[in-house]
């Protein structure tokens, strides 16, 4: 690691710094729900910090711009163990390989690759995890005006190019496909000298809400996601199809009534949860035992407010309500399994039922056992992301 | 790169594959075969007569799509696809003449009415 890099180092990566105040609100740590490894997906859009623009996580999330990764802040956003050997050529390039020709030293700290042809970079094979989604972080520079520079997983995707002559940070988020995967530090065109340092892939566990079509994905706003009821929504590839209970708390700001609406949902044919306001805008939770859909209407939220609603299955009853209201309640046993993923802002699997307006935050726990003491927690949590007054 | 938009887009259904092909170059993310997603009729019921999509683009994108030419366009789609590595197209004729598009920022429910088409509800 070069030191004299650190004074001009100005991005300092979001996850990392922000995990603290991410997870706590309205006195309640959110993460306490998942303290022994539940499993289910907490989604905070009160702030941009844990967004991304691209579903490949290279682009931080900006406001007015749109949201292709939302990372779930159920664990704390913690990093698992560094996977890359030697990212900080202190002293030599210990386990990285020069590929096609090119040729690497470790020169003041950093990573020296000099390429002479196209096709060439440094790269380490990294062990993984299929299904799990991975971190790579680094410093990278030019070592001359001309070519750019860049991180990559190959087979997977592309950092942002670099042409600045100075270190700039990267960061990209991937999801294993495999049992390793190659990450490199490559160049895009021209000729020379480029160098990295700090290379640094890390588990970032988690059920991960990604959009990878632009047109899909929700508009970051100043403590909002803005879903356009349109076409708009995300996706975790993991995390649901719970069957014994469900725990879903949102802030939201109504819509418009006048059609059926998804917040978020399993749902299958005669299975899953979701949780929805219908056409004339009542809170719905409805469960499939695999015969047919069992509903619960609770009360009717009133368009342009922003609420806490909740809906939960206890393994006796589907329950919902708003804020710190009495629930409203009706019986159901076990549910079937819905999908392995799940959808927010949409029906599950159909292109129908996108949600309208405001989503300030979500948090879900699959397979619920939560004490009451713990939802008005969750609730008061919601409350202060989306500024609600209980 | 900063999206502008949104725009409304509208294609008939007879090139909704084209379309499909076509943006899955034009997405600067991944996932642009499944732009046009919303199944449109003029009756709200079935038959799907046409597809929408609401959507922000590439500034670059937006001032194909509104002023080039179809051979300009195609020139942009091909410029596209080999700086993304995506999927080749060929012909982007039908999806050219097929395209309607609204201004920026424009409700998509009240341009789609203006297009004399509602959203076919799904079951």
């Amino acid at each position: 690691m070069s030191v004299l890099w650190r004074p001009i180092f100005g991005p300092i990566f979001r996850p990392l710094t922000s995990a603290v105040t991410d997870v706590l609100g309205g006195g309640f740590a959110v993460g306490s729900l998942y303290a022994a490894a539940q499993d289910g997906g907490v989604y905070d859009w009160s702030s941009i910090a844990n967004t991304y623009q691209d579903s490949g996580g290279t682009t931080a999330g900006v406001v007015g711009q749109v949201d292709g990764l939302t990372l779930d802040g159920r664990l704390g956003y913690a990093l698992g163990a560094e996977l890359v050997t030697n990212g900080a050529f202190t002293t030599d390039t210990t386990g990285w390989a020069a590929n096609g020709g090119s040729t690497i030293a470790a020169v003041g700290g950093e990573l020296k690759m000099s390429v002479t042809a196209g096709g060439m970079d440094a790269r380490q094979t990294i062990a993984t995890t299929s299904g799990k989604t991975y971190r790579v972080t680094a410093r990278i520079r030019c070592g001359q005006a001309v070519g750019a520079c860049r991180m990559s997983v190959v087979g997977k995707l592309d950092g942002v190019q670099v042409t600045a002559l100075t270190a700039t940070a990267i960061e990209l988020v991937f999801v294993a496909t495999s049992s390793s995967h190659v990450v490199t530090f490559n160049t895009v065109n021209g000729n020379g000298d480029y160098y990295a340092d700090d290379i640094s892939t890390k588990l970032l566990d988690g059920n991960h809400a990604t959009q990878g079509t632009t047109a899909s994905k929700p508009t970051l706003q100043a403590g909002y996601a803005s879903l356009d009821a349109f076409d708009d929504f995300m996706a975790a590839t993991s995390g649901g199809g719970g069957t014994t209970g469900i725990l879903l708390c949102a802030g939201i700001r109504a819509g418009s009534a006048g059609s059926a609406r998804t917040i978020w949902s399993d749902r299958g044919t005669n299975t899953g949860y979701r949780l929805s306001v219908d056409a004339s805008n009542n809170l719905i939770l409805s469960a499939g035992n695999g015969t047919a859909h069992t509903t619960v209407t609770g009360p009717t939220i009133t368009a342009g407010t922003d609420y806490v609603v909740m809906g939960w299955h206890d393994g006796t009853n589907l329950n919902v309500r708003v804020g710190l209201a009495a629930a409203t309640s009706a019986a159901f046993a076990t549910a079937t399994a819905g999908t392995a993923s799940f959808t927010i802002g949409r029906d599950n699997g159909t292109a129908a039922g996108n949600y309208g307006d405001r989503i300030y935050c979500l948090a879900y726990r699959k397979n619920d056992t939560s004490t009451s003491a713990q939802r008005d927690g969750l609730s008061r949590w919601a409350a202060a992301k989306s500024n609600v007054t209980l | 790169m900063a999206l502008v938009g949104p725009y409304t887009l509208v294609i008939s259904n007879g090139v909704l594959q084209n379309s499909s092909d076509v943006f899955n170059i034009l997405d600067p993310d991944s996932g642009g075969s499944a732009t046009f997603t919303v199944p449109l009729s003029a009756s709200g019921l079935a038959p799907i007569t046409h597809y929408a999509s609401h959507t922000m683009l590439e500034q670059a994108t937006y001032d194909a799509l509104a002023t080039m030419t179809t051979t300009q366009f195609k020139a942009y789609v091909d410029q596209m696809q080999v700086q993304r590595g995506r999927t080749a197209v060929g012909s982007v004729t039908a999806f050219k003449n097929s395209l309607q598009m609204s201004v920026a920022g424009a409700n998509p429910w009240t341009y789609l009415a203006s297009l004399g088409l509602q959203r076919v509800a799904t079951p």
